[in-house]
Protein backbone atom coordinates (compact mmCIF):
# COMPACT_ATOMS: atom_id res chain seq x y z
CA UNK A 1 0.00 0.00 0.00
CA UNK A 2 1.35 3.26 -1.20
CA UNK A 3 2.90 5.13 1.84
CA UNK A 4 2.64 2.41 4.02
CA UNK A 5 5.14 2.52 6.83
CA UNK A 6 7.90 -0.38 6.95
CA UNK A 7 8.46 -1.92 10.08
CA UNK A 8 11.66 -1.47 11.58
CA UNK A 9 12.14 -5.47 11.95
CA UNK A 10 11.69 -5.71 8.14
CA UNK A 11 14.74 -5.06 5.36
CA UNK A 12 15.03 -2.95 1.96
CA UNK A 13 17.68 -4.03 -0.92
CA UNK A 14 19.47 -0.85 -2.12
CA UNK A 15 21.05 -1.16 -5.51
CA UNK A 16 24.25 0.42 -5.42
CA UNK A 17 25.79 0.83 -9.03
CA UNK A 18 28.99 -0.14 -10.42
CA UNK A 19 30.46 3.18 -9.54
CA UNK A 20 29.34 3.26 -5.64
CA UNK A 21 31.46 0.41 -4.91
CA UNK A 22 34.95 0.18 -4.79
CA UNK A 23 36.86 -3.43 -4.39
CA UNK A 24 33.41 -5.37 -3.69
CA UNK A 25 32.44 -2.40 -0.56
CA UNK A 26 29.79 -0.45 -0.86
CA UNK A 27 30.38 3.46 -0.43
CA UNK A 28 28.40 6.56 0.92
CA UNK A 29 27.76 7.29 -2.75
CA UNK A 30 24.90 4.61 -3.40
CA UNK A 31 22.85 6.56 -0.54
CA UNK A 32 23.28 10.25 -1.69
CA UNK A 33 19.88 11.23 -3.86
CA UNK A 34 20.26 13.20 -6.80
CA UNK A 35 19.33 16.84 -6.67
CA UNK A 36 15.64 17.31 -6.89
CA UNK A 37 15.19 13.38 -5.70
CA UNK A 38 12.83 13.24 -2.61
CA UNK A 39 13.81 9.88 -1.65
CA UNK A 40 16.31 7.14 -1.71
CA UNK A 41 14.63 4.12 -3.86
CA UNK A 42 14.83 0.87 -1.94
CA UNK A 43 13.08 -2.88 -2.30
CA UNK A 44 11.24 -4.05 0.36
CA UNK A 45 12.32 -7.48 0.54
CA UNK A 46 9.57 -8.97 2.84
CA UNK A 47 7.21 -7.70 0.60
CA UNK A 48 8.76 -9.69 -2.40
CA UNK A 49 6.74 -12.69 -0.31
CA UNK A 50 10.13 -15.13 -1.01
CA UNK A 51 11.06 -17.90 1.04
CA UNK A 52 14.44 -17.19 1.42
CA UNK A 53 17.14 -14.29 1.35
CA UNK A 54 18.57 -16.59 -1.63
CA UNK A 55 15.00 -16.45 -3.79
CA UNK A 56 15.33 -12.92 -2.22
CA UNK A 57 18.15 -11.67 -4.17
CA UNK A 58 16.75 -13.81 -7.06
CA UNK A 59 14.23 -11.57 -7.42
CA UNK A 60 16.20 -8.51 -6.86
CA UNK A 61 18.44 -9.89 -9.95
CA UNK A 62 15.41 -10.34 -12.34
CA UNK A 63 14.08 -7.08 -11.32
CA UNK A 64 17.09 -5.24 -11.62
CA UNK A 65 17.78 -6.46 -15.49
CA UNK A 66 14.42 -5.70 -16.58
CA UNK A 67 15.00 -2.08 -15.34
CA UNK A 68 19.09 -1.45 -15.48
CA UNK A 69 21.93 -1.71 -17.26
CA UNK A 70 23.62 -3.85 -14.42
CA UNK A 71 27.12 -3.69 -13.92
CA UNK A 72 29.47 -6.43 -13.52
CA UNK A 73 30.62 -4.78 -10.11
CA UNK A 74 27.06 -3.54 -8.92
CA UNK A 75 25.71 -4.41 -5.93
CA UNK A 76 22.80 -5.25 -3.64
CA UNK A 77 23.07 -3.87 0.09
CA UNK A 78 21.10 -5.35 2.60
CA UNK A 79 19.56 -2.94 5.50
CA UNK A 80 17.79 -3.30 8.56
CA UNK A 81 15.41 -0.51 8.82
CA UNK A 82 15.46 -0.33 12.06
CA UNK A 83 19.17 -0.97 12.56
CA UNK A 84 19.82 2.18 10.05
CA UNK A 85 17.10 4.32 11.41
CA UNK A 86 18.21 4.07 15.33
CA UNK A 87 22.03 4.52 14.24
CA UNK A 88 20.93 7.70 12.01
CA UNK A 89 18.97 8.93 14.60
CA UNK A 90 21.53 8.37 17.27
CA UNK A 91 24.78 9.39 15.51
CA UNK A 92 24.01 12.26 12.91
CA UNK A 93 24.66 15.66 14.23
CA UNK A 94 20.81 16.78 14.18
CA UNK A 95 19.40 13.36 15.37
CA UNK A 96 17.81 12.74 12.04
CA UNK A 97 14.37 10.67 12.11
CA UNK A 98 14.19 8.77 8.80
CA UNK A 99 11.24 7.49 7.53
CA UNK A 100 10.44 4.47 5.15
CA UNK A 101 7.87 3.94 2.89
CA UNK A 102 6.59 1.92 0.82
CA UNK A 103 5.92 3.29 -2.59
CA UNK A 104 5.01 0.13 -5.26
CA UNK A 105 5.30 1.06 -9.14
CA UNK A 106 2.61 -1.54 -10.25
CA UNK A 107 2.76 -3.84 -12.13
CA UNK A 108 6.67 -3.77 -12.72
CA UNK A 109 8.15 -3.13 -9.31
CA UNK A 110 5.61 -3.53 -6.55
CA UNK A 111 8.06 -4.19 -3.37
CA UNK A 112 9.53 -0.46 -4.57
CA UNK A 113 10.00 1.99 -1.34
CA UNK A 114 11.59 4.73 -0.42
CA UNK A 115 13.92 6.35 2.72
CA UNK A 116 12.31 9.84 3.13
CA UNK A 117 13.92 13.22 4.81
CA UNK A 118 17.60 12.54 3.40
CA UNK A 119 18.16 15.77 1.21
CA UNK A 120 21.17 15.84 -1.77
CA UNK A 121 23.60 17.07 0.10
CA UNK A 122 23.53 14.68 3.17
CA UNK A 123 27.32 13.23 2.73
CA UNK A 124 27.06 12.53 6.16
CA UNK A 125 23.32 10.43 6.62
CA UNK A 126 24.64 8.38 3.50
CA UNK A 127 27.83 7.49 5.20
CA UNK A 128 25.60 6.13 8.18
CA UNK A 129 23.71 4.38 6.35
CA UNK A 130 26.62 2.93 4.37
CA UNK A 131 27.96 1.75 7.90
CA UNK A 132 24.81 -0.28 8.64
CA UNK A 133 24.97 -2.52 5.69
CA UNK A 134 24.09 -6.20 6.29
CA UNK A 135 25.11 -7.82 3.44
CA UNK A 136 25.99 -7.35 -0.25
CA UNK A 137 25.14 -9.61 -2.90
CA UNK A 138 26.22 -9.10 -6.30
CA UNK A 139 22.86 -7.44 -8.26
CA UNK A 140 23.68 -9.11 -11.67
CA UNK A 141 22.46 -12.91 -11.64
CA UNK B 1 64.55 -15.57 -18.75
CA UNK B 2 66.99 -16.97 -21.75
CA UNK B 3 69.81 -15.18 -22.74
CA UNK B 4 68.04 -15.14 -26.55
CA UNK B 5 65.08 -13.38 -24.94
CA UNK B 6 67.42 -11.01 -23.04
CA UNK B 7 69.35 -10.53 -26.17
CA UNK B 8 66.20 -9.44 -27.36
CA UNK B 9 64.99 -7.17 -25.44
CA UNK B 10 68.04 -5.48 -25.04
CA UNK B 11 67.72 -4.86 -28.67
CA UNK B 12 64.48 -3.46 -28.21
CA UNK B 13 65.72 -1.30 -25.59
CA UNK B 14 68.41 0.05 -27.49
CA UNK B 15 66.05 0.55 -30.44
CA UNK B 16 64.04 2.42 -28.10
CA UNK B 17 67.04 4.74 -27.75
CA UNK B 18 67.89 5.26 -30.62
CA UNK B 19 64.32 6.01 -31.55
CA UNK B 20 64.20 8.81 -28.83
CA UNK B 21 67.51 10.32 -30.44
CA UNK B 22 65.53 10.27 -33.62
CA UNK B 23 63.04 12.75 -31.68
CA UNK B 24 65.97 15.20 -30.83
CA UNK B 25 66.94 14.16 -27.40
CA UNK B 26 69.72 13.16 -25.59
CA UNK B 27 69.82 9.19 -25.73
CA UNK B 28 71.07 9.22 -21.77
CA UNK B 29 67.58 9.96 -21.24
CA UNK B 30 67.48 7.73 -18.11
CA UNK B 31 70.04 10.04 -16.75
CA UNK B 32 67.55 13.12 -16.53
CA UNK B 33 67.65 14.51 -13.57
CA UNK B 34 64.07 14.63 -13.41
CA UNK B 35 63.10 11.40 -15.19
CA UNK B 36 60.21 9.30 -13.08
CA UNK B 37 60.90 6.36 -12.75
CA UNK B 38 58.13 3.28 -11.14
CA UNK B 39 58.39 0.39 -9.41
CA UNK B 40 57.49 -2.26 -12.01
CA UNK B 41 55.62 -5.64 -10.80
CA UNK B 42 56.12 -6.96 -14.11
CA UNK B 43 59.64 -6.10 -13.97
CA UNK B 44 59.83 -8.17 -10.81
CA UNK B 45 58.63 -10.81 -12.90
CA UNK B 46 61.34 -12.49 -14.93
CA UNK B 47 59.04 -14.66 -16.96
CA UNK B 48 56.88 -10.97 -17.85
CA UNK B 49 59.28 -10.26 -21.02
CA UNK B 50 56.02 -7.75 -22.16
CA UNK B 51 57.11 -5.16 -19.40
CA UNK B 52 59.78 -4.05 -22.28
CA UNK B 53 57.27 -1.88 -24.41
CA UNK B 54 54.13 -2.04 -22.29
CA UNK B 55 51.35 0.19 -23.21
CA UNK B 56 49.76 -0.09 -19.47
CA UNK B 57 46.55 2.97 -19.81
CA UNK B 58 47.22 2.73 -24.22
CA UNK B 59 43.37 2.99 -24.83
CA UNK B 60 42.48 5.57 -22.49
CA UNK B 61 43.24 8.51 -24.83
CA UNK B 62 43.57 6.88 -28.42
CA UNK B 63 46.98 6.57 -30.25
CA UNK B 64 48.22 7.33 -26.47
CA UNK B 65 50.16 5.01 -24.57
CA UNK B 66 52.86 4.65 -21.64
CA UNK B 67 56.20 3.03 -22.64
CA UNK B 68 58.11 1.06 -20.21
CA UNK B 69 61.84 -0.01 -20.76
CA UNK B 70 63.75 -2.42 -19.17
CA UNK B 71 67.49 -1.83 -18.44
CA UNK B 72 69.57 -4.30 -17.47
CA UNK B 73 73.12 -4.14 -15.87
CA UNK B 74 74.18 -7.46 -15.03
CA UNK B 75 70.96 -9.31 -13.26
CA UNK B 76 69.21 -6.13 -11.96
CA UNK B 77 66.30 -4.98 -13.36
CA UNK B 78 65.62 -1.56 -14.02
CA UNK B 79 62.29 -0.55 -15.48
CA UNK B 80 61.83 3.52 -16.94
CA UNK B 81 58.66 4.76 -17.88
CA UNK B 82 58.82 7.40 -20.65
CA UNK B 83 56.63 9.67 -19.67
CA UNK B 84 54.35 11.28 -22.65
CA UNK B 85 53.48 14.47 -22.94
CA UNK B 86 52.92 16.53 -26.43
CA UNK B 87 53.10 13.22 -28.30
CA UNK B 88 54.96 12.13 -31.27
CA UNK B 89 54.51 8.63 -32.03
CA UNK B 90 56.84 5.97 -33.25
CA UNK B 91 56.01 2.62 -34.43
CA UNK B 92 59.42 1.34 -34.54
CA UNK B 93 58.80 -1.58 -32.16
CA UNK B 94 55.25 -2.39 -33.21
CA UNK B 95 53.82 -0.84 -30.43
CA UNK B 96 53.34 2.83 -29.93
CA UNK B 97 56.01 3.99 -28.32
CA UNK B 98 55.56 8.24 -27.16
CA UNK B 99 57.88 11.50 -26.41
CA UNK B 100 57.82 14.34 -25.08
CA UNK B 101 58.16 17.38 -27.58
CA UNK B 102 60.86 18.94 -26.48
CA UNK B 103 63.04 18.94 -22.98
CA UNK B 104 63.40 16.69 -20.72
CA UNK B 105 60.56 14.07 -21.00
CA UNK B 106 59.62 13.65 -17.34
CA UNK B 107 58.70 17.27 -16.63
CA UNK B 108 56.54 17.99 -19.50
CA UNK B 109 52.95 18.02 -17.95
CA UNK B 110 50.46 19.30 -19.99
CA UNK B 111 48.59 22.16 -18.31
CA UNK B 112 45.41 22.08 -16.82
CA UNK B 113 43.23 23.21 -19.21
CA UNK B 114 39.38 24.05 -18.91
CA UNK B 115 37.80 21.88 -21.53
CA UNK B 116 40.19 19.32 -20.77
CA UNK B 117 38.46 15.83 -21.22
CA UNK B 118 38.08 13.38 -18.40
CA UNK B 119 40.63 10.61 -20.44
CA UNK B 120 42.84 13.14 -20.49
CA UNK B 121 42.58 13.50 -17.27
CA UNK B 122 43.34 10.28 -16.22
CA UNK B 123 46.16 9.48 -18.42
CA UNK B 124 47.35 12.91 -16.61
CA UNK B 125 47.33 10.83 -13.28
CA UNK B 126 49.82 8.50 -14.35
CA UNK B 127 52.18 11.31 -15.26
CA UNK B 128 51.86 13.25 -12.11
CA UNK B 129 50.70 11.80 -8.80
CA UNK B 130 52.46 9.34 -6.56
CA UNK B 131 54.66 6.78 -7.53
CA UNK B 132 52.91 4.77 -4.86
CA UNK B 133 49.91 4.66 -6.22
CA UNK B 134 49.38 5.91 -9.56
CA UNK B 135 49.06 3.06 -11.41
CA UNK B 136 45.68 1.91 -8.76
CA UNK B 137 44.66 5.55 -9.55
CA UNK B 138 44.47 5.75 -13.25
CA UNK B 139 42.91 1.89 -13.25
CA UNK B 140 40.33 2.87 -10.73
CA UNK B 141 39.28 6.31 -12.91
CA UNK B 142 38.90 4.56 -15.98
CA UNK B 143 36.91 2.01 -14.32
CA UNK B 144 34.49 4.26 -12.68
CA UNK B 145 34.53 6.44 -15.75
CA UNK B 146 33.68 3.46 -17.69
CA UNK B 147 30.75 2.45 -15.15
CA UNK B 148 29.28 6.05 -14.67
CA UNK B 149 29.21 6.30 -19.34
CA UNK B 150 27.35 3.31 -19.07
CA UNK B 151 25.04 3.40 -16.00
CA UNK B 152 23.79 6.85 -17.38
CA UNK B 153 21.51 7.09 -20.63
CA UNK B 154 23.51 10.16 -21.95
CA UNK B 155 26.38 8.10 -21.98
CA UNK B 156 28.22 11.15 -20.25
CA UNK B 157 30.63 9.75 -17.91
CA UNK B 158 32.46 11.64 -14.56
CA UNK B 159 32.55 15.45 -14.29
CA UNK B 160 35.48 16.65 -16.02
CA UNK B 161 35.95 19.46 -13.50
CA UNK B 162 35.26 17.64 -10.13
CA UNK B 163 38.10 15.14 -11.56
CA UNK B 164 40.13 17.77 -11.84
CA UNK B 165 39.78 19.58 -8.26
CA UNK B 166 40.41 15.81 -6.87
CA UNK B 167 44.03 15.53 -8.56
CA UNK B 168 45.12 18.93 -7.65
CA UNK B 169 44.06 18.11 -3.90
CA UNK B 170 46.08 14.96 -4.45
CA UNK B 171 49.11 16.85 -5.95
CA UNK B 172 49.22 19.38 -2.93
CA UNK B 173 49.35 16.69 -0.35
CA UNK B 174 51.51 13.77 -1.99
CA UNK B 175 51.88 12.07 1.76
CA UNK B 176 48.14 11.63 1.52
CA UNK B 177 47.19 7.65 0.68
CA UNK B 178 45.17 6.49 -2.17
CA UNK B 179 41.61 7.00 -0.99
CA UNK B 180 38.41 4.98 -1.86
CA UNK B 181 37.12 6.91 -4.88
CA UNK B 182 33.41 6.43 -5.71
CA UNK B 183 30.94 8.61 -8.05
CA UNK B 184 28.30 10.79 -6.36
CA UNK B 185 24.44 10.77 -8.19
CA UNK B 186 25.92 13.96 -10.36
CA UNK B 187 28.71 12.54 -11.24
CA UNK B 188 31.29 14.35 -8.57
CA UNK B 189 33.93 12.14 -7.17
CA UNK B 190 33.98 11.23 -4.02
CA UNK B 191 37.23 10.39 -1.88
CA UNK B 192 37.37 8.43 1.30
CA UNK B 193 40.26 7.76 3.32
CA UNK B 194 38.75 5.52 6.77
CA UNK B 195 40.38 3.01 9.24
CA UNK B 196 37.46 1.54 10.82
CA UNK B 197 34.03 3.07 11.45
CA UNK B 198 35.24 5.72 13.81
CA UNK B 199 38.19 7.27 11.53
CA UNK B 200 36.13 8.23 8.44
CA UNK B 201 37.87 11.55 6.16
CA UNK B 202 35.52 11.65 2.24
CA UNK B 203 35.00 14.61 0.34
CA UNK B 204 32.53 15.38 -2.51
CA UNK B 205 34.48 17.78 -5.06
CA UNK B 206 32.28 19.70 -6.29
CA UNK B 207 32.50 21.09 -9.76
CA UNK B 208 32.53 25.02 -9.18
CA UNK B 209 35.85 24.26 -6.49
CA UNK B 210 33.52 23.99 -3.77
CA UNK B 211 33.78 20.99 -1.25
CA UNK B 212 31.58 19.36 1.15
CA UNK B 213 33.46 17.08 3.76
CA UNK B 214 32.67 14.20 6.27
CA UNK B 215 34.74 13.50 9.56
CA UNK B 216 34.38 11.02 11.72
CA UNK B 217 37.20 10.88 14.40
CA UNK B 218 37.59 9.15 17.96
CA UNK B 219 36.78 11.59 21.46
CA UNK B 220 40.04 11.53 22.79
CA UNK B 221 38.58 13.24 25.65
CA UNK B 222 35.74 10.23 26.06
CA UNK B 223 37.10 7.06 25.01
CA UNK B 224 34.91 5.13 22.63
CA UNK B 225 32.59 8.32 21.95
CA UNK B 226 33.28 9.29 18.41
CA UNK B 227 32.81 12.45 16.85
CA UNK B 228 30.95 13.00 14.11
CA UNK B 229 31.09 16.27 11.40
CA UNK B 230 30.37 17.96 8.27
CA UNK B 231 30.91 21.15 6.49
CA UNK B 232 31.65 22.81 3.21
CA UNK B 233 34.66 24.71 2.29
CA UNK B 234 36.97 25.51 -1.00
CA UNK B 235 39.63 23.05 -2.20
CA UNK B 236 42.16 25.69 -1.24
CA UNK B 237 41.63 25.57 2.18
CA UNK B 238 39.83 22.03 3.37
CA UNK B 239 42.60 20.23 4.58
CA UNK B 240 43.70 23.44 7.06
CA UNK B 241 39.98 23.23 8.16
CA UNK B 242 40.04 19.68 8.60
CA UNK B 243 43.59 18.71 10.40
CA UNK B 244 42.60 19.80 13.32
CA UNK B 245 40.37 17.18 13.48
CA UNK B 246 43.56 14.48 13.63
CA UNK B 247 42.19 13.13 9.97
CA UNK B 248 46.01 12.71 8.59
CA UNK B 249 46.50 10.64 11.08
CA UNK B 250 44.49 7.90 9.03
CA UNK B 251 44.91 9.97 5.59
CA UNK B 252 48.34 9.65 5.13
CA UNK B 253 50.89 7.22 4.63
Amino acid sequence: MKGQVIPDSDHVARYCKASTVEGGEVQATAFMLRDGEEYLSVNWLEDLNCSDRKREIHALQDLYSRKLSVGTTARIAILNVGAFRTKVAQESPDMRRLRVLHEPIIPEDPSHAGIYDISSDDEIIAELIAQSVLEKHPARG
Amino acid sequence: MTEALQDQLFGRYLAVRKAVAAHGFSENFEEEPNFGTIPSSAAADLSTPAVIVYPRISGVVPNVGKTFIVGYTGLLVKPFEIVPATLITSKALGTPVTFGQSGSMATQQPPITEDESVEEIIWRVGTTLSVQYRAKLTSRLSELQKAVQEEELDGRGISAKSLQHFLKLLKAYPTLRCPAVSVTPDRNIYASWKSGSDRVFSIHFLPDGKVRFVIFCPNEKHSGETIRLSGAATLDVVMSVVEPHGVLNWATE
